[in-house]
């Protein structure tokens, strides 16, 4: 089976090889191109015939080495299965008690039987690709831990063959396992597909992502699978990373219309933004969004790029607000937005703008969510917004920006402002919601008086025949985390379904 | 409360998707004239964002030829749940409205040591004291008569 897949990824690099030679690595200079393997299959075989000698004299090397250390007999004598589970509770151990010289080494001793016979790490591959280990019924979402010392036993492995330091170094050994992990990630199944991914991605040598060497062979996979093609766009996304900005634009300047792909074409966006000319790429950001051909899934990778890749928080906050029937029901734009160093003056000035012209209400309420990230000294202006905004849910979202706030302090005055906030119209759901982080916030500190006043209110709000249905729920959401099991059972009633 | 991060079953409580709705008319975001627009709302699935750069966890495993292994955890989730929107997905005899506002939560993360849990395994980072941090439009699905 591995041999088939070997073919059939070889047989497809040759057929693009020529063309995205030609795109971008054709120039020159680039690093990605400069670092990624001359592509095609004979001189793939060629950079092995170079290799091959020489890191098996290292491998010999170190199996001597290895030998003359004499392990523990007991770890030699582990089954695969068992050496995996023994590798996963050894990494937890040195994440327990931090890394002693014993449990390194006794990891080294797990692993290094694997590194001198690597045709058992594709069996371990073979198994994970199957779930062998998967654990029994409903559990099977959940990870074993032998398949989780698999997937760390196949980390290990991709890097030390890839690392010139190792006394393992075998770069065609390593390549060979690192291609049939990437051609089989299609093959895998969740949660092992995350895991192994998430650990091919991040895995690097030398300071730099191995993904980066095997360039060719991401692309051509993903061409290859194209109903896996997100995968490899992820994989793809992360070289962005490293890259300079001549190469991100030289790189990621061809993916801008595959409009298929969200993954890439964010990817595209968020580095285009960082490369030579972002002012460009932002007009391209704005122009691919308001295209009415392009596909909602699209649109928001864009924003999310946007949000991501600019360097300007002002620019961003405004690609927002002036999209905001767009963007409005995607929260976890503006909660980016919110996470961007130095975006509150950004936010902030653009709430001002629109309160003073009152426009735009959906996006100020977005706005005033996005000032999450404010600091303690902001915190009152943001409160002060619970009575200025003439939006009721603007009102209402300021309550819940500021007592959702980290550096946010339950006072003895916080309820009474809800309450008159509340009376003077803030919009009961956001309000009831502020309420309930109020209690959660009081209960942590231990400010009782103000958690029961928090309760009290939620319960008020339960009986209220102003209050919404999704205002109710909210508050006996709320309630669930300070009332007893009975004492919560007893008002479901009070919310309509 | 508390969802490891990697979780998937984390939950989360939302509004029953595609219950009856009040007054007001809607396919997407431009209110309809009066008659039938054939449309359904499009089930979003709960939506799991990490906010904030991520913290590298504990001291991570090192072997001596130098490789490094480091866990992180990002600074927070945002989890938005489950909901309905509407994309104009067809649906003869119903129109998309909206039922009203869902809260979103967000709390901070935090790294866990490596957890095995009889033959099961945990790993990387928690995320707990979730904040109502804001809102999701929840949109559902009516019959036009």
């Amino acid at each position: 089976m591995r041999s088939i897949r070997s073919l059939i990824v070889i047989l497809a690099l040759a057929v693009l090889v020529a063309f995205l030679w030609r795109t971008f690595a054709g120039g020159g200079g680039g690093g990605s191109s400069a670092e990624a393997p001359n592509l095609g299959s004979a001189t793939g075989a060629e950079e092995e015939v170079v290799d091959v000698p020489a890191a098996s004299a290292r491998t010999a090397k170190a199996v001597e080495a290895s030998a003359q250390r004499v392990r523990p007999p007991e770890l030699d004598a582990l089954s695969l299965e068992e050496r995996l589970a023994a590798i996963a509770r050894t990494e937890g151990e040195v994440m327990q008690k931090g890394p002693t010289p014993e449990l390194t080494q006794r990891l080294e001793d797990l692993l290094a039987p694997l590194f001198e016979h690597p045709g058992t790490l594709h069996d371990v591959l073979d198994n994970l690709v199957a779930r062998k280990w998967k654990p029994a019924g409903e559990e099977a979402k959940r990870i074993d831990v032998v398949e989780y010392g698999g997937c760390r036993a196949l980390y290990w492995a991709v890097v030390t063959f890839h690392s010139e330091q190792s006394p393992y170094f075998a770069e065609a050994t390593g390549r060979e396992l690192f291609l049939a992990i990437l051609s089989n990630v299609p093959n895998l199944q969740e949660p092992v597909l995350s895991t192994l991914l998430e650990q091919l991605i991040r895995a690097e040598v030398d300071g730099k992502p191995l993904v980066a060497r095997y360039i060719f062979e991401v692309l051509e996979l993903r061409a290859f699978f194209k109903e896996h093609k997100t995968l490899f766009s992820e994989v793809l996304a992360r070289l962005g990373e490293t890259m300079t900005p001549e190469e991100r634009d030289r790189f990621f300047g061809t993916y801008l219309s595959d409009l298929t792909d969200p993954v890439l074409i964010g990817a595209a966006i968020k580095f285009l933004l960082q490369g030579t000319n972002p002012a460009a790429a932002l007009s391209l950001a704005e122009s691919l969004f308001d295209d009415p051909n392009t596909p909602v899934d699209v649109r928001l990778a864009i924003a999310q790029a946007v949000v991501d890749g600019s360097a300007d928080a002002y620019a961003a906050t405004q690609f927002l607000a002036e999209r905001i029937e767009q963007t409005r029901n995607s929260p976890g734009l503006w909660m980016s937005l919110a996470n961007k160093p130095d975006a509150y003056p950004a936010i902030d000035a653009e709430y001002r703008n629109l309160l003073a012209n009152d426009a735009n209400p959906r996006a100020r309420e977005k706005l005033v969510s996005a000032m999450i990230g404010a600091s303690p000294e902001d915190l009152d202006r943001i409160a002060k917004l619970a009575y200025e905004d003439p939006d009721p849910k603007v009102r209402g979202q300021a309550l819940m920006t500021a007592t959702a706030s980290a550096g946010w302090k339950p006072t003895p005055d916080a309820m009474k402002d809800l309450r008159s906030s509340y009376a003077t119209g803030a919009d009961p759901m956001r309000t009831v919601a502020a309420a309930g982080n109020i209690a959660s916030k009081a209960q942590q500190v231990g400010a009782t008086d103000v958690r029961d006043d928090a309760i009290d209110f939620l319960l008020d709000a339960l009986d209220d025949p102003m209050a919404s249905p999704q205002a109710k729920q909210s508050a006996l959401d709320a309630l669930k985390h300070h009332l007893s099991d009975a004492e919560w059972q007893s008002l479901q009633g009070k919310v309509k379904k | 409360m508390k969802y490891p991060l990697f979780s998937l079953a984390a939950s989360v409580s939302f509004a029953t998707f595609g219950a009856l709705a009040p007054a007001m008319d809607v396919s997407g975001t431009t209110p309809t004239p009066r008659g039938c627009p054939d449309r359904k709302a499009t089930a979003v699935d709960s939506e799991y964002i990490e906010l904030g750069p991520q913290t590298a966890c504990a001291s991570g495993v090192k072997l001596k030829n130098g490789e490094v292994w480091v866990p992180s955890c990002p600074e927070k989730l945002t989890i938005v749940p489950w909901h309905g929107e509407c994309h104009g997905e067809p649906n003869e005899g119903t129109r998309c409205m909206i039922l009203g506002d869902l809260p979103v939560s967000t709390g901070t993360c935090s790294c866990d040591s490596v957890i095995f849990i009889g033959n099961w395994v945990v790993v990387g980072c928690t995320c707990s004291d979730f904040v109502a941090s804001g809102t999701v439009e929840n949109f559902g699905t009516q019959d036009c008569v």
